[in-house]
C-alpha cells in the first residue's frame, strides 16, 4: 500500500527557489489495483510520479510504502519495492527483449549479475505475463511501439517489485494497443497482486478500466473510483472553459459552433446518423421538421443520398461528396 | 532462425584469435632490418640465441613495440566502449573527457616549457621518464577536475560538453606553449603528438601491461552496471544503481587506461571510437557484457594492423601511427554513418 501524506511536489530552481506544483497531497493506492493519475498538462503528474520514484526530492510531507517512509530506504532497497516505466521512447538498440527483461534482476544479483533459478523463473513469468514469448530473441529497436511498451512493462515486472510506476504508458499507442496494455495491467494487478500507478490522458479507458483515480487540478486534488469522480462532477472541472463534457455513455462530447444554416434529414435512420454527424462537423444544424426555413432537404437510403433544394434533386454516392457539394455551393 | 549469418557468427572467435596471432608474428617481422621468420622464432625461444644482433632487435625493440600495440589497442578500445556507454553517444571516444589533452599539456610543459626555461639543449624523447610523469600528471589533473564536476552535475550531456570544453582550453594552453618554443623542441613535441608505439622499453611495457590489465579487470567487474546504464541513467537509478559512484569509477578507469597509453605512445586517435562499433557489428549486440571480450581482442588486432601498415617495407622510416589510424579510421566511420543512416542505430 502506497500512502502520500501531506506531500508537496515540485522542484528547486538553480537559484535555490522552491517551485511547488502540488501541495498537501493526501492520496493512497493499494496492491491488486490500477490507479491512474489524471489532470491537465503541466499540473505535475510526471513530477508526482518522479517524486514517488525518488528521482526528484519531495518538498514536504512523506511517502510511505506499507507504512514505511521511503526516504529511509537505500537506493538498492527501494529498487526492490518500486520499479519504473518512464515516459517517452528509450533509445536502445541491439538489445533483445529477453536481455532487457533479464537486466531487471540487477538489484537482486551479485557483482557479475549471475542469475539464480529463481531469477530465471521471475524473468520467464514476466515474459509470459506480457505475451512476449515469441519476441524474446528480437531486438527492441525492431519492435512496434506496442511491443516495445510491453517489453518495458515486463522489465519492470521482472524487477520483482510490488509497486510499478508508469509514466503515460500508452502515449504512443493506437487504440487496440492501448486496450491491450490496460487489459494486461488489470490482469497482472489482480493475479500477481501488484500496485500499478500511472499517469494517463486516456479518459475513456481510465474511467472504464482503473480501480481508482487520483485527480490533480490547480490548487485541489481528489481521489476515488472513476464513478465517484464522474458523478461528483469533478471530472468536468478538468474541462473547465473548454466546453467539453464527459458523458457516461457516449464518452467525451465536444462543443459545436452555433450553425448558420439548417437542414432537414429524413430516411433510413442508421444511414442518417452518420450523415448528421458529418453535417454537424461541417457547421450545419439539423432539424426534423420543416419550420425554420431549412436550407435544403436530404433524403437518405441505403444506396444513395438525395439533396433537394428549390425543387432540384441531386444524387450523391458518398457522404464526402455531399459535404463537398454543400461547402462549395451556398 | 539459423541463417548464413549464424554460421558466420560461430567462426568469428576462431578468426579473430587467428588474426591476432598472425598479426603479432607479422608485426615482429616488420622493421628496418630484414629478419627471417626463423631468426625471429629463434630469437624469441632460444635461451642463448645464436645471433646476438637479431636477438637484440627482436627482444629489445620489436617485442616491446608489438606488446605496446596489443595493450594500447585493448586499452583504447575498452575506454571507447566505456565512454560510449556512459554518454550513450556513438561518437564518444577515449578523448572526450579531455584526458589526452591533459597529457599533452603535461608533455608540452616538460618538452616546451621547462626545456626552454632551463635551456636544456637536448631532450631525448623516447623513454624519458620526465615526459611520462608529465603526461600522467596532466591526465590525472584533468580527470580530477572532471570528477569534481560530475559529482555536482546530474545531466550526463553537460559533463560531455564540459569534457570537450576542458579539452579545448587545455589545447589552447598547449598552443601558447608551442608558439613560444624553439624549433627543435617544437618538432620533438609535434612528433610526440603523432603517436608512436616504438618508444617503449621492455620495463615500460610491463608497467603499461599492469595498468591496462588492472583497468580491464575493474571494467569486467563493472559490466553489470554498464549494461544497466545502457537503459538510461534514470532507469539505472530506479534499478538501484549508485549513479555518482559508478560514474566516478568509470571515469577513473578510463583515465587510467587512456592516461597510461597516452603517456607511453602519445595520443592515438580513432581506435577508441571505431573498435566498439566494429565489435557491435560483428557480434550484433549492444550488450556490454557480450561486447567486452570482443572489443578487447579487436582493439589489439586493429592497432597491430595499423602498426603493420605504418612500416614501409624495406625502409627504416615508419609512418606516424596517429596518421595511419586516422587514414584507416575515417573511412570506416564514414561508411558506418552512411550505412546506418541514423547515428543512434550505431549503438
Amino acid at each position: 500500500m502506497l500512502t502520500l501524506k501531506q506531500l508537496d511536489t515540485g522542484f528547486i530552481t538553480t537559484q535555490g527557489q522552491r517551485r511547488i506544483l502540488a501541495s498537501g497531497l493526501d492520496l493512497s493506492a493499494r496492491e491488486g489495483e490500477l490507479t491512474a493519475i489524471v489532470g491537465p498538462n503541466g499540473i505535475g503528474k510526471s513530477t508526482l510520479l518522479r517524486t514517488i520514484m525518488r528521482l526528484q526530492p519531495a518538498l514536504g510531507g512523506t511517502i510511505d510504502i506499507d507504512g514505511r517512509n521511503t526516504s529511509g530506504f537505500s537506493t538498492r532497497d527501494f529498487a526492490r519495492f518500486c520499479s519504473f516505466v518512464p515516459a517517452g521512447k528509450i533509445p536502445v538498440a541491439r538489445l533483445t527483449v529477453e536481455e532487457i527483461i533479464t537486466l531487471a534482476r540487477y538489484p537482486h544479483t551479485g557483482w557479475f549479475g549471475k542469475l539464480s533459478p529463481e531469477d530465471i523463473r521471475i524473468v520467464e513469468e514476466a515474459i509470459y505475463s506480457l505475451n512476449l514469448q515469441d519476441l524474446r530473441l528480437r531486438f527492441i529497436d525492431e519492435l512496434s511501439d506496442g511491443e516495445k511498451q510491453r517489453t518495458w512493462i515486463a522489465r519492470a515486472l521482472a524487477q520483482g517489485t510490488p509497486l510499478v510506476i508508469l509514466d503515460e504508458p500508452t502515449a504512443f499507442l493506437d487504440i487496440p494497443n492501448r486496450f491491450e496494455i490496460y487489459r494486461l495491467l488489470r490482469q497482472i494487478a489482480v493475479s500477481q497482486h501488484r500496485l500499478f500507478l500511472f499517469a494517463s490522458h486516456d479518459l475513456e479507458f481510465v474511467s472504464d478500466m482503473t480501480d481508482k483515480i487520483w485527480m490533480l487540478l490547480p490548487g485541489e486534488f481528489f481521489e476515488g473510483a472513476p464513478e465517484d469522480i464522474i458523478s461528483g462532477g469533478i471530472l468536468d472541472k478538468l474541462f473547465r472553459h473548454s466546453g467539453i463534457t464527459f458523458h457516461p455513455e457516449k464518452g467525451l462530447m465536444f462543443p459545436q459552433p452555433e450553425p448558420e444554416k439548417y437542414l432537414v434529414i429524413t430516411g433510413d435512420s442508421s444511414q442518417c446518423q452518420w450523415i448528421k454527424r458529418a453535417l454537424k462537423r461541417a457547421g450545419f444544424g439539423i432539424i426534423t421538421e420543416v419550420q425554420q426555413h431549412p436550407f435544403a432537404h436530404i433524403f437518405c437510403s441505403k444506396n444513395e443520398i438525395v439533396l433537394e433544394k428549390n425543387d432540384r434533386k441531386i444524387r450523391f454516392s458518398s457522404v464526402y461528396a455531399l459535404i463537398l457539394f454543400l461547402k462549395t455551393n451556398h | 532462425m539459423s541463417s548464413p549469418e549464424d554460421s558466420i557468427r560461430r567462426i568469428i572467435w576462431p578468426v579473430i584469435i587467428t588474426l591476432l596471432i598472425l598479426l603479432i608474428l607479422g608485426d615482429l617481422l616488420m622493421g628496418s632490418v630484414r629478419l627471417s621468420a626463423g631468426e625471429v622464432w629463434n630469437s624469441l625461444t632460444a635461451t642463448f640465441p645464436a645471433d646476438d644482433t637479431a636477438a637484440t632487435i627482436i627482444r629489445q625493440f620489436r617485442l616491446p613495440r608489438v606488446m605496446t600495440a596489443v595493450f594500447a589497442g585493448m586499452a583504447l578500445s575498452v575506454s571507447g566502449l566505456l565512454m560510449q556507454t556512459v554518454f550513450r553517444n556513438p561518437l564518444a571516444g577515449p578523448y572526450v573527457l579531455g584526458i589526452s589533452a591533459g597529457a599533452s599539456l603535461g608533455v608540452a610543459l616538460v618538452v616546451l616549457g621547462f626545456s626552454s626555461l632551463f635551456a636544456f639543449n637536448k631532450i631525448s624523447l623516447p623513454g624519458n621518464s620526465a615526459m611520462l610523469l608529465a603526461a600522467a600528471t596532466g591526465s590525472i589533473l584533468v580527470l580530477l577536475l572532471l570528477l569534481i564536476v560530475s559529482a555536482r552535475v546530474k545531466d550526463i550531456m553537460t559533463i560531455l560538453i564540459l569534457g570537450v570544453m576542458f579539452g579545448s582550453a587545455v589545447t589552447a594552453l598547449v598552443a601558447i606553449l608551442q608558439y613560444f618554443s624553439n624549433e627543435s623542441m617544437l618538432k620533438a613535441f609535434i612528433i610526440w603528438t603523432m603517436g608512436s608505439l616504438s618508444s617503449t622499453t621492455n620495463q615500460q611495457v610491463y608497467l603499461l601491461a599492469v595498468m591496462v590489465i588492472l583497468g580491464l579487470l575493474v571494467t569486467a567487474m563493472m559490466l553489470k552496471n554498464l549494461n544497466i546504464l545502457m537503459l538510461g541513467e534514470e532507469m539505472a537509478v530506479s534499478m538501484g544503481m549508485n549513479l555518482y559512484l559508478n560514474r566516478a569509477v568509470i571515469f577513473l578507469v578510463t583515465g587510467l587506461l587512456v592516461g597510461a597509453v597516452t603517456a607511453y605512445c602519445g595520443p592515438i586517435g580513432f581506435i577508441g571510437i571505431i573498435v566498439p562499433h566494429i565489435a557491435r557489428m560483428m557480434f550484433n549486440t549492444s550488450h556490454v557484457g557480450r561486447l567486452f571480450p570482443g572489443t578487447i581482442v579487436l582493439g589489439a588486432v586493429i592497432l597491430l594492423a595499423g602498426d603493420l601498415v605504418s612500416h614501409i617495407p624495406g625502409k627504416a622510416a615508419v609512418l606516424p601511427i596517429n596518421a595511419v589510424t586516422a587514414v584507416l579510421g575515417v573511412p570506416v566511420i564514414m561508411w558506418m554513418i552512411l550505412r546506418n543512416r541514423k547515428l543512434s542505430a550505431l549503438m
